[in-house]
């Protein structure tokens, strides 16, 4: 499902989303309105010019999402706008052993796409694939720190818990690294008491739980519609994750690792956000 | 520079290394099996498509030249490692792959064995995981299997201990 940003930062993850259901003149009229409502909000594209989209067009969009890309601030044109690219080095990757898989035994069918191949019984990442996948998620999560948005990361393996925890309260984000109560998102509302805003983007360090199987969260982010990006290993199934990265993410090197590039990523993002909020005032 | 020697060399008659011959692009006045032997190395080069990154080595050569390939066979092996957790008696010894080998503590001076220490290791597997009646996939314990022979070097100096003698093996690989 693509979720197309058209209009300067949104403030909930929910209001401004254009899905793939044909565009009614009722979604236009709305998405007007918002704009107006939304113009008091400090925003990062405030001075450029803002294209709305016309009814024919946001028709014609239903079918073919990226005709809405001249719509799109200039941000998101291009394809890895925080230079990311730069960051990840295969040679680090393979001494962060992001390409060891587990044995052949425990391989996951749906991830077969994203191995070099088998070294007597081991499965191997191939590191060009990955490298792609992570630059892709990594620019991703950059864009939505650059529009204010909350980032949750998840994870339940034991050894690089801490670290996610610390790198997560660096950042000034969120994490969750323990036992995960069902419907914590879903049915946030009653176990906190009152409706809260819920995360932008989730980031699985590990897919799986310590009983090695997949995540409630993955389901329920799904649910919600919240982005997820997962490090999915050789014996995770990558259902309901949006980005994914076929590394390893047992070794606490390899968390160790990813969570650094994570760190850059969302420091660029914000790095961003506050220049353009300083361009307004 | 380089296109002065190429010239130099291209008149002398002589084949230009493999290296030059992609840089200058031209035909050469040189033997045919020379040039074809050359030219078929000039294929696969050009035919790789995993090119080097800007470290230098692209990851099918990363991997081809890893302890990883060089330790084939992993029974038996003896392998280097590095105590990074212990919980009492058990030790969680890194040796360099996915997982943790975890081995119990000797009873003969097992305080010297704390977390920073280095111990040899002879290898059993890369990870637990079998195959149980009625599943499908494997179970996996997510830790490696190994049998621990010696300490190397101990991690901190136990108060008022000695300190065990640093030994150095020959066929102890450190992956």
């Amino acid at each position: 499902m693509r979720r197309v940003f058209t209009s300067p930062a949104f403030p909930s993850h929910r209001s401004l989303f254009l899905s793939r259901q044909k565009a009614t003149t009722s979604a236009s009229n709305t998405l007007q309105q918002h704009q107006q409502s939304t113009s008091s909000i400090p925003a990062p594209s405030i001075h450029r010019d803002i294209k709305v989209p016309s009814i024919s067009a946001l028709e014609k969009a239903s079918t073919q999402s990226t005709s809405l890309k001249p719509y799109v601030s200039e941000e998101l044109q291009a394809d890895d706008y925080f230079n990311l690219e730069s960051l990840v080095n295969v040679k680090e990757m393979f001494d962060a052993r992001l390409h060891l898989g587990h044995k052949i035994g425990t391989l996951n069918d749906n991830m077969k796409w994203a191995l070099y191949g088998e070294r007597l019984g081991i499965c191997i990442f191939d590191l060009d694939v990955t490298k792609k996948f992570i630059v892709r998620a990594l620019n991703f999560v950059a864009h939505v720190a650059a529009r204010g948005g909350i980032i949750l990361f998840v994870t339940t393996n034991r050894e690089s818990m801490l670290n996610v925890e610390k790198t997560a309260k660096e950042l000034g984000e969120y994490s969750h690294c323990r036992r995960w109560q069902e419907g914590t998102l879903t049915n946030s509302a009653q176990l906190v008491g009152a409706t809260i805003r819920l995360p932008d983007t989730i980031i699985f360090l590990s897919t799986l739980t310590s009983l090695n199987e997949p995540h409630p969260a993955i389901i329920e982010a799904a649910k919600l519609t919240i982005p997820t990006v997962g490090v999915v290993d050789s014996n995770t199934d990558p259902a309901y994750l949006t980005y994914l990265i076929p590394a390893n993410d047992d070794t606490p090197q390899s968390a160790e690792y990813l969570l650094r590039l994570f760190k850059e990523a969302i420091t660029r993002g914000k790095a961003y956000r506050k220049k353009q909020q300083q361009l307004e005032f | 520079m380089l296109g002065r020697l190429c010239l130099h060399r291209f008149l002398r008659r002589e084949p230009l290394p493999l290296r030059r011959l992609i840089g200058t692009n031209s035909t050469l006045n040189s033997s045919t099996e020379t040039q074809t032997s050359s030219f078929e190395d000039f294929i696969d080069e050009l035919s790789t498509k995993n090119h080097p990154d800007k470290a230098g080595q692209s990851f099918p050569q990363l991997l081809r030249n890893s302890k990883l390939m060089q330790l084939g066979n992993f029974d038996g092996c003896l392998v280097v490692g590095k105590i990074v957790h212990r919980v009492t008696d058990d030790l969680y010894i890194d040796v360099g792959l996915k997982f943790n080998a975890v081995c119990k503590a000797p009873a003969l001076n097992g305080e010297l064995y704390t977390i920073g220490s280095r111990v040899l290791l002879r290898l059993h597997d890369y990870e637990l995981s079998e195959r149980f009646l009625g599943s499908k996939k494997d179970l996996t314990l997510l830790e490696a299997d190994g049998t621990l022979l010696r300490l190397l070097q101990t991690g901190k100096k136990p108060q008022g201990e000695v300190v065990a003698k640093k030994e150095t093996t020959e066929e102890a690989t450190t992956i």
